[in-house]
């Protein structure tokens, strides 16, 4: 079963609207799976779900194990873990077109991290077996879920290292950065994420008071500006040398 | 076969198997704070043994069972929990949990969302029910088969 989507059926598609093959999605292009063959996507539709989730819906628990995965249509998903009292530390966010759930099924072990929807999502969970199958027959697509891992131990290296060496103010400049770099910025220049103080203090890895303060004083130094939850970076070059980030 | 679950197809269906009458702003809470999970073949692993007790399952539709070795295992249904017990008890899963239905569908409840719905008195006796319910299974377990006394 192979489908045939005109361009003009593509745009007159809604965003949110569900698709029933990965070959009609609109997140398709920027998706892992966008390198398949058309059998591979019949087989990854075959058995497809598509869940939606609404703001603040937890997506999945760290310690689950989910046999499947999630494939992001539309949508921003934060990715954290639970530290001791319950707080919660942002690992990374996900967006259009990127898998969650993985890693842990690759390796058979419970999920590492918890998911939330930071605004109405839709994602296609895909069942084990469909996934694996696509794996198996498609050496190409393995090697692109390999480099993923990597790159993402790699990202969680420069973590480690940001969390350790970095004072809060060159973490929450190099979050800046990072959350402008993913989520890119609106008509007016904000970054086009609402995230609240205490989210970014998530982040971060401080307290959501020293964020609060933080903010006010990049502000006053003119490097970004705000307006309610929302955040822009006004100038990308002094952050960056804030962040210690050399391009 | 395709198909599409939403936020109200969960309430609902929790809706339909809590043995009392929740509130839906109670229901909508517990499924914005729980994970939905599905499994698609018998045999997949809800748990395995060694596995940290982070959460557990609620099922809302489906079979699952905990395999103990030896012995029979305990069957668990719409409306049971898996991996309850280690859960309350803060030890590392003793058995393998495992699907044994071609689809089962569950919520996964965390401590955040365990420490919230235990508030609730209804929902604290319907825990307390089920992990009951779990020691009574357990306990059958050790009761000798009648052979042994014929």
């Amino acid at each position: 079963m192979t489908f045939i989507i005109s361009l003009k059926d593509k745009l007159n598609r809604k965003p949110l609207e569900t698709p029933h093959h990965c070959q009609m999605c609109l997140s398709h292009q920027k998706s892992t799976f966008s390198d398949l063959s058309n059998d591979a996507k019949d087989e990854l539709s075959r058995l497809k779900t598509c869940v939606s989730f609404r703001k603040g819906q937890v997506i999945i628990h760290e310690g689950a194990r989910p046999q499947g995965v999630y494939c992001i249509h539309n949508g921003k998903v934060k990715l954290y873990t639970m530290g001791t009292e319950g707080k919660e530390q942002i690992i990374r966010f996900i967006t259009n077109g990127e898998l969650i759930g993985y890693r842990s099924l690759l390796s058979d072990e419970p999920i590492s991290a918890s998911a939330t929807a930071l605004e109405d999502t839709f994602a296609c969970y895909i069942p084990k077996s469909s996934f694996f199958k696509v794996i198996e027959e498609n050496p190409k697509f393995s090697l692109k879920l390999l480099k993923m891992s990597c790159h993402e131990l790699g990202e969680a290296g420069k973590m480690i290292t940001s969390l350790a060496q970095k004072n809060v103010k060159e973490r929450l400049a190099e979050i800046l950065l990072i959350l402008r770099a993913t989520f890119g910025e609106d008509e007016e220049g904000y970054l086009n994420i609402s995230l609240t103080r205490e989210e970014i203090a998530n982040m971060v890895g401080t307290a959501t008071e020293s964020v609060i303060r933080l903010i006010s004083e990049l502000k006053k130094e003119g490097y970004i500006s705000s307006k309610g939850k929302r955040i822009a970076v006004a100038d990308r070059g002094a952050l960056q040398q804030i962040a210690n980030i050399f391009e | 076969m395709f198909r599409i679950v939403g936020f109200n197809t969960i309430q609902e269906t929790l809706k339909a198997l809590l043995p009392f009458n929740a509130s839906n702003l109670l229901l909508e809470e517990i499924v914005m704070q729980s994970s939905f999970i599905q499994f698609h073949g018998v045999g997949e692993c809800l748990f395995k043994k060694g596995d940290s007790p982070l959460g557990f399952y609620f099922i809302l539709h489906g079979k699952a069972e905990i395999l103990i070795p030896g012995t029979e295992s305990i069957k668990l249904v719409s409306g049971q929990m898996g991996g309850l017990d280690a859960f309350l008890e803060e030890e590392k899963l003793l058995f393998d949990v495992i699907s044994c239905s071609p689809h089962l569908e569950s919520i996964f409840i965390d401590r955040r969302c365990y420490e919230f719905i235990i508030k609730q008195a209804p929902f604290k006796k319907f825990i307390d029910q089920s992990l009951l319910r779990y020691v009574g299974a357990y306990r059958q377990l050790l009761v000798p088969p009648q052979s042994m006394f014929l």
